[in-house]
């Protein structure tokens, strides 16, 4: 759960023009008197009927709610809830690009309806549905013929900027996000960015040449120039053709080749599905957290029985190939996110409070944590009872597969390091997941020494 | 040649002068005066290239006449 203060969500302070709430487990964006106008013409013009109808925006209902500040109110929404809130630095490279074209193509349907986005916040994107999505309703203001893009400098660092620095040196760049909270400097993308990406005019133009002009013109106050329509659309379209022209291809790494190279003949990979099939079926849940999901393999076998998937892995080509199935195969119900498991998600922003950790967004109903406890254990040093405490707190129930030392993979892992531990067993492992956990059940599967459990969290 | 010298210092001093004047700055969140002078210098270099993608068959036309013109001449 957010932190909130009085309900407010910590993360909703800096826009004058309302904020989001919560009420009896609901979310609620209250908007004030100030952007009562923005509003009446973002719903009359037609705008908020094209965006939600496109799946662009999100869908919004008027609701006679209060907040616990209702002083300067004018209306209260109820935005369609978002399952699982996720952040740019947890985006692939083509999640962040999506998202990028989404908010070039909002820009541009509003300015044809007599409005502009006032801010282009990556934080006001959220996936839904696996799609991207703009959810701040109260973006939206009226366009003043002649004016220059308000948000323009806003879209460059937090989405040009990224997908540049992905897309010319390193997908890894893309966790810039998390220190930077208003998007990467542009003078900071200029420096890493090499010198080949200043031979594509546009990159030239909207990064390195807008980098030495905020250099060079650093809190002098400018009289706005005149930016007739014609071309501030010129503008929002050589954006779009910048970050559309931006590719980034999953490299063979060590995990996304993982299925052609593991412990499993066909025969035991096939039981091992149909065991999490069958535990899957007994869980019934509603939202699922596939930990270490690798390409998402276990993660679709949940998603085809209905359930809401997070889908989670911290090799950026596995989640950019989860993505690209998901698209490929129109999927809404799995979500694949970019996290480090040893290293989760903290809570950032001012009072590290707006942005949350990934535990604040849990407990999951129910999690997988397939092939998986040797990294944990061997591969990272953790203790089994810190392992066994972590997924006590972020599920109630779970579905973990145990790999003993006898597995090719955990050979694999002690080959070029001393054996110092001794206590990783399956007794251990039993024991530790006990002191937090009931085992229901536990399976072995055939073809191989791993152990599949089902283990439901102790109150 | 010195009275167009001093026309294009005029022009110059002109531009400069009128960027120091401060404009309204009414949005919550901070767009950055480089950010506006960048936009301008777009959108000068794209209105260039979108009119002439507008006039280009005039432009192409222009040209034709005038060397056809000098071929005669």
């Amino acid at each position: 759960m957010e932190p909130s203060d009085n309900g407010v969500i910590t993360g909703s302070f800096r826009d004058p023009s309302g904020f989001v709430f919560r009420e009896n487990g609901k979310v609620y964006r209250q908007i004030n008197k100030s952007y009562s106008e923005n509003y009446e013409q973002l719903m009359q013009s037609g705008l908020y009927k094209n965006l939600a109808d496109a799946g662009l925006l999100i869908p919004h209902e008027e609701a006679p709610v209060h907040s616990s500040e209702p002083g300067g109110a004018y209306k209260t929404i109820r935005p369609e809830a978002i399952p699982f809130i996720s952040y740019p630095y947890e985006w692939c490279f083509g999640q962040l690009k999506d998202a990028a074209l989404l908010i070039l193509e909002i820009e541009k349907k509003a300015i044809e309806l007599g409005m502009s986005l006032k801010d282009a916040s990556v934080y006001n994107v959220q996936f839904l549905r696996s799609k991207p999505v703009l959810i701040d309703t109260l973006s939206f203001e009226k366009y003043r013929q002649g004016e220059p893009w308000i948000a323009y400098k806003q879209f460059c660092q937090h989405f040009l900027a990224p997908l540049a620095l992905a897309s010319f040196k390193d997908a890894r760049l893309t966790q810039l996000l998390r220190i930077y909270i208003d998007g990467i400097p542009l003078d900071l993308a200029n420096s890493l960015l090499p010198f080949r990406s200043r031979l594509n005019p546009y990159l030239f133009l909207h990064v390195h040449l807008h980098a030495k002009c905020q250099e060079h013109f650093e809190n002098k106050p400018v009289s706005k120039k005149n930016i007739d329509r014609t071309a501030f659309l010129a503008i929002i379209d050589s954006l779009r053709s910048v970050v559309s022209g931006l590719k980034w291809r999953p490299r063979k790494t060590a995990w996304s080749g993982y299925y052609m190279d593991t412990n499993y003949s066909a025969d035991s990979f096939m039981r091992k599905k149909n065991i999490v099939s069958g535990f899957l079926n007994k869980v019934n849940s509603e939202t699922v957290w596939d930990l270490g999901s690798n390409t998402g393999v276990f993660s679709r076998i949940a998603a085809d029985k209905g359930m809401d998937v997070v889908s989670f892995d911290a090799d950026h080509s596995c989640v950019e190939k989860n993505y690209a199935e998901c698209i490929e195969k129109k999927r809404t119900n799995v979500l694949p996110i970019l996290l480090d498991l040893t290293n989760p998600s903290p809570a950032i922003g001012w009072d590290n409070r707006e942005r949350l950790s990934l535990s604040e967004r849990g407990p999951a109903d129910t999690a997988l944590a397939l092939a998986l406890i040797h990294h944990l254990a061997i591969a990272n040093n953790l203790p089994m009872d810190k392992i066994a405490e972590f997924f006590s707190k972020i599920c109630r129930r779970l579905i973990i597969e145990f790999v003993p030392k006898t597995d090719s993979q955990v050979k694999r892992l002690l080959i070029s390091r001393e054996d110092i531990f001794s206590c990783y067993s399956q007794e251990s492992f039993e024991k530790e997941f006990s002191e937090f956990f009931d085992i229901c059940s536990a399976e072995h599967i055939d073809g191989t020494d791993r152990k599949l459990y089902y283990m439901i969290r102790k109150k | 040649m010195k009275n167009i010298k001093n026309a294009a210092v005029i022009f110059m001093a002109f531009h400069l002068i009128s960027l120091i004047i401060p404009g309204d700055a009414h949005a919550y969140i901070n767009p950055g005066s480089g950010s506006f002078i960048v936009q301008v210098i777009i959108a000068s270099l794209l209105g260039g290239a979108v009119t002439a993608k507008l006039y280009w068959s005039g432009i192409k036309n222009f040209f034709k006449r005038l060397f056809s013109g000098r071929k005669k001449g």
